[in-house]
């Protein structure tokens, strides 16, 4: 088994270094890696050597923001009889995406650059979603869901009808008990989350960030408008004052593809041409 | 592209202020589209998204007056969204102006109608013929 591993703009947490142990055996048997520019050289002259379709696997993590890491994962693609995507930045641009909240043109996922076989979703993902993944591309099966369920449905807490007081910060406090995060207050971004983790962080006492990805690319305006429909009328402007940072809580791992930095771009395109 | 104005309309209060009106066969600016909705306040802000991304000039949400939603709290509910998005508006670099809101009673198309010209005007420079 030929692979190459490749790790664009990112935090380098999805590394498959990480998941070696949970890898499906189907992997182990002759495993040879070509590329793989965090342990040995990152050399491109290596993979341009190797012919089409020769690599049986290349995994790719991180967002693309530069001309030399889109060449790179365009060449993995032309070498790979199959691509898998890794974790929320490849998938959906994650964090390094957020860059587009200040700048004209940030990252790109890499799933906007090449087709991939299987896109494995996670901040880092969960080991048993890249297990199953890996499976599925090994049993030539499709994971895709037709109509994915958001975390919610997977969430422990007690859901009771509820108003929004005010917004709380999740810090300090211990949140580890009680109703639904967004009864306290507490943004939680399960409503509009792609389920899978079987919540995992809610299990662990947090709430849901959303890495995941996104039920549809409208998710930050969807949570927003169902936390504004639950604050007290009363207490809108204490609500105001408390969303401090928008983009970066409602469009945590997905801003790169929300249509309103599309919009802005066209905008801007508009004003440049008038 | 031309300018367009999409208004989400109430039906029990702004959309029923515009047929009112409409036996006065005033002119309304060409790009101007209403839509009725059940209630402003189910008017999720990805709609307005939409608008803007597939080439809105500007959305109007029209809604009951203060106080007197069919359903009770709708248009306040709809007044904080739209205020909530504004401020997303502006942290993205976005036009906050492009969004606006009208609360106007079914009687009241008078002041709908210069509602919808003002933001017009303000959009595009065309003011209105009266
Ligand atoms: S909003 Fe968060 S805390 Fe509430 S049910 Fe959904 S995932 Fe659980
Ligand atoms: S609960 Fe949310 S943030 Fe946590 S792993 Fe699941 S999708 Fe990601």
């Amino acid at each position: 088994m030929r692979l190459a591993l490749y790790n664009a703009l990112s935090c380098a947490g999805c590394d498959l270094i990480f998941f070696l142990e949970d890898l499906p055996e189907a992997f182990w048997n002759d495993l040879e890696i070509v590329f793989w520019p965090e342990v040995c050289e990152n050399r491109e002259e290596i993979l341009s050597h190797l012919p089409r379709g020769s690599l049986e696997v290349a995994f790719v993590c991180g967002a693309i923001r530069t001309k030399d890491q889109e060449r790179l994962v365009l060449s993995l693609r032309e070498r790979a009889r199959k691509l898998v995507a890794v974790g929320s930045c490849a998938l959906y641009g994650g964090i390094p995406g957020l860059l587009w909240e200040k700048e004209e043109e940030g990252p790109r996922p890499v799933t906007e650059i090449v087709s991939c076989e299987v896109a494995v979703p996670g901040c880092p993902p969960e080991p048993k979603t890249l297990k199953a993944s890996l499976e599925a591309l090994w049993e030539e099966k499709s994971l895709e869901e037709t109509s994915p369920r958001p975390v919610c449905d997977e969430c422990p807490r007690l859901r009771r009808p509820f108003r929004i007081n005010q917004l709380v910060r999740f810090w300090g406090e211990d949140f580890s008990q009680g109703d639904c995060f967004l009864s306290l207050g507490v943004i939680c971004a399960g409503p509009v989350t792609k389920s899978g983790c079987e919540a995992a962080c809610l299990k662990a006492g947090y709430p849901c960030w959303g890495c995941y990805g996104p039920l549809d690319r409208q998710a930050g305006e969807r949570l927003l408008s169902a936390l504004a429909s639950g604050v007290l009328p009363a207490k809108a402007d204490e609500f105001l004052e408390n969303l401090v940072d928008p983009v970066g809580t409602l469009f945590r791992f997905f801003l790169a593809q929300s249509p309103l930095v599309r919009l802005r771009k066209n905008l801007e395109d508009e004003k440049d041409s008038a | 592209m031309r300018p367009r104005l999409i208004g989400f309309l109430c039906e029990w209060c702004a959309a029923k202020a515009l047929e009112n009106m409409a036996h006065k066969r005033l002119r309304l600016p060409d790009g101007f589209m209403p839509l009725r909705v059940n209630c402003s306040g189910a008017v999720e802000l990805s709609l307005i998204t939409q608008a803007l991304y597939e080439g809105a000039s500007g959305v109007l949400v029209g809604g009951c007056p203060k106080g007197q939603c069919h359903y009770r709290e709708g248009n306040t509910r709809a007044a904080i969204r739209l205020r909530a998005y504004r401020r997303l508006l502006e942290a993205l670099g976005l036009p906050p102006d492009r969004i606006r809101a009208v609360w106007v009673g079914s009687g009241e198309g008078e002041r709908l109608y210069q509602a919808i010209w003002q933001f017009w005007k303000e959009l595009t420079g065309e003011a209105s013929p009266l």
